[in-house]
């Protein structure tokens, strides 16, 4: 990274600054990241149901070998 | 004093509904926008890495407390960070200008353009974050209590680490002047 120091300010009018004031800039940014945002999967219910079975595949191996 | 209340009912109701910020939007686009502008030069490039830094503002609003730091500091803070990416990623020439403050605090020869090429190279040597201190103080005219709060530390300690950055500098062109006094 360069830098470059001027002796003066940089002067913006008003209007210029204003005419950059658009609200929708964000708007469409914020549409955009919420449409990248990964979804919630659909099958957390059944991971859950998954994680049961298991537990109470194990449980039963436990009694069968015990 | 009403401003203020305002300010924060409208981050109260943007935390739920993201349609609020429009009015802090309209509230601090200018400033943002300047300060990005001091530092690119391009009025399209401001404007993009302005929206940038709503976007996030309005992406963390739900962690932004009022009590902390002023919501227009926290904002400041994320143009920084969003500046410092920008130059990281492109490259490009980082602008900045003589603010009348440090003409006061620092009795130099600012009409040299040799020597504010000096000043820029010994600038250039400093950590982000010692650059971002002296950026603000003395090319922003930001005050030691405003810096202390984007800093989230106390005046005193941001004084202290200031002059103690400037005495670094003063040596570095010191250096530098004997050098090509020889």
């Amino acid at each position: 990274m360069s830098i470059q120091i001027d002796n003066q300010e940089p002067g913006l009018p008003e209007e210029e600054v204003r005419k950059y004031r658009d609200f929708s800039r964000v708007q469409g940014r914020y549409q955009k990241h919420l449409y990248s945002m990964p979804r919630r999967k659909p099958y957390r219910l059944k991971n859950r149901f998954y994680f049961l079975f298991m537990l109470l595949l194990l449980l039963l191996l436990i009694l069968l070998f015990s | 004093m009403q401003n203020q209340e305002e300010e924060e009912k409208h981050i109260r109701i943007s935390k739920s509904d993201p349609r609020a910020f429009e009015w802090l939007y309209n509230m601090h686009h200018d400033r943002i926008f300047r300060y990005v502008y001091s530092r690119v030069r391009d009025g399209e490039i401001s404007a993009d890495i302005t929206s940038e830094v709503f976007l996030k503002a309005l992406l963390h609003i739900r962690s932004y407390e009022p009590k902390g730091i002023p919501f227009a500091a926290w904002l400041l803070r994320m143009a920084t960070n969003e500046l410092n990416m920008y130059f990281r990623r492109t490259g490009r020439t980082r602008y900045i200008s003589v603010h009348e403050d440090l003409r006061v605090e620092w009795d130099a020869r600012w009409d040299d353009p040799a020597w504010r090429e000096g000043l820029a190279r010994a600038l250039e040597q400093l950590p982000p974050e010692d650059l971002r201190l002296i950026e603000w103080r003395f090319f922003d005219g930001i005050r030691f209590k405003e810096i202390a709060e984007l800093e989230s530390s106390t005046e005193a300690a941001v004084k202290m680490k200031v002059y103690r950055i400037l005495e670094v500098l003063k040596k570095q062109l010191e250096a530098c002047d004997e050098y090509t006094d020889r």
